[in-house]
């Protein structure tokens, strides 16, 4: 089945069941948005906590401009969802509100060895992961490609010039360290997730 | 059409590196946010990100949960070592990069405070110039001053003296005044009976503009000597006004001379 693109409006009438009271619309906006809300949070540099948070706060806006009737067109409500999670990070930032989960006293409350253990988890098969795809990788120039792209930040094209590599070269290990990544990340994350 | 152009120049990638430009942030953001495939993307590169930067720390997993699969002996001795020797690389490659990088910015930083001290001692150094100018040239000033003041201190042996006599009518009296500016005496007729201890002698243009104004204390029964400098009455026209002062120090007209001031001719040398 052909994943519709984004360009196309999907559901051009999400707003107008929003607005007639449709509660599932609601849950609908929430779980196709949700994900990619998250991106645009962690990209702003929102911690953890701060995701949560300011995800709550996107959708309660977001349901609450689509209610009021102030998304004039449909089609524009993916922009207008990325904009509005992006702004708030913004503006969590600017602020340097203190919301409810950087309080150092309702982070020690909600503490407990199963978060803490969870997030240690995914951590931990992240990093054991990497290893292995780097492992997997086989020459140390595909292993510098990747360390200097992901984190020394370095452009592509300075990478390809100094290394002596073709644009398609480059694209290759990088397509070949994701997808690799991808396979061993979805078969440690079921493991964990049968336990 | 949008998605393949992303899909094409590494938009994903260069999203989590933060590279692309807050326009093409935001216009992938928009595309995204309801994109699975872009999603998985992103997501696979943050990880990626995430764990070589873990690996590269040498930040160590914790013993998981779940069951590793078998391996055997030597070959699990291998990998760990081999996991070892990358940890080390990858973690002294980082650390030279970072220390590199600091050194690059304490010696940009070291010089552009050399550049502020420099520019600092330059300001100095003017204004230390424009100073010691000045004072060169107070000094001039003051040399000058003291010359003044000396030659206006030097006794005056011959000092002109112009008695000017009360007259009725608009008669003027010409003064012929040296060619050199210097010291003269005003000789003014006081009034019969003198009935004032203190006088005003008043100056004017014959428009009434005051030019000079004192007091004067008689120095005789019948005259008041007014010493002025005869640079201050050029060739001109002036009105000379003489006031008793009474007791309320109102001011009680007392004479009112008109006189014309005109230069000497210069004594021309005697031919031989």
């Amino acid at each position: 089945m052909n994943e519709p693109t984004a360009s196309e409006p999907r559901s051009p009438s999400l707003a107008d069941r929003i607005r007639a009271g449709d509660a599932a619309a609601e849950r609908e906006l929430v779980e196709r948005y949700s994900r990619g809300v998250k991106v645009i949070l962690r990209n702003a540099g929102a911690n953890a906590p701060a995701v949560d948070d300011l995800h709550q706060e996107t959708f309660r806006i977001a349901l609450e401009k689509i209610r009021r009737g102030d998304l004039r067109d449909a089609a524009g409500l993916s922009g207008f969802i990325s904009s509005l999670a992006r702004n708030l990070a913004i503006d969590h930032f600017r602020r340097g509100r203190r919301s409810a989960t950087d309080d150092p006293a309702t982070l020690e409350s909600v503490q407990s060895l199963e978060p803490g253990a969870l997030d240690r988890m995914v951590a931990s098969e992240q990093a054991r992961v990497v290893r292995q795809v780097l492992e997997e990788l086989g020459t140390d120039r595909d292993r510098e490609i990747l360390r200097r792209f992901y984190l020394s930040s370095e452009a592509k094209e300075k990478i390809c010039e100094e290394l002596g590599l073709s644009s398609l070269q480059f694209n290759r290990v990088l397509y070949r360290a994701r997808e690799r990544y991808r396979e061993l990340y979805k078969k440690a994350s079921s493991g964990r997730d049968m336990l | 059409m949008e998605h393949a152009n992303f899909e094409e120049s590494d938009t994903a990638e260069r999203y989590v590196t933060k590279r692309l430009s807050a326009e093409e942030r935001a216009r992938f953001e928009a595309h995204f946010v309801d994109c699975s495939r872009c999603l998985d993307r992103i997501e696979a590169a943050e990880g990626l990100r995430e764990g070589i930067a873990r690996a590269a720390v040498g930040e160590e997993p914790r013993p998981l949960p779940f069951r590793m699969p078998r391996r055997s002996r030597p070959a699990a001795i291998a990998l760990a070592l081999a996991a070892s020797l990358l940890l080390v690389l990858g973690a002294s490659v980082a650390l030279s990069l970072r220390t590199a990088r600091r050194a690059e910015a304490a010696l940009e930083a070291e010089r552009a405070a050399e550049a502020q001290a420099k520019q600092q001692l330059a300001d100095a150094e003017q204004r230390l110039s424009a100073a010691e100018a000045a004072a060169r040239q107070e000094q001039q000033a003051r040399s000058a001053l003291e010359a003044q003041l000396a030659k206006e201190r030097r006794p005056q042996l011959a000092v002109p003296v112009f008695a000017l006599i009360t007259t009725r009518g608009d008669e003027k009296e010409t003064l012929r005044l040296p060619p050199v500016p210097q010291w003269i005496l005003l000789s003014l007729e006081r009034e019969s009976p003198a009935r004032f201890d203190r006088y005003q002698v008043t100056v004017m243009s014959p428009d009434g503009r005051q030019l000079w104004q004192g007091e004067v204390q008689p120095t005789s029964r019948e005259q008041l000597a007014v010493g002025l400098h005869s640079s201050l009455l050029p060739p001109s026209d002036y009105v000379i006004q003489v006031d008793g002062i009474g007791r309320a120090r109102t001011p009680v007209r007392v004479a009112r001379h008109a006189v014309r001031v005109v230069a000497a001719p210069q004594a021309t040398p005697p031919k031989r």
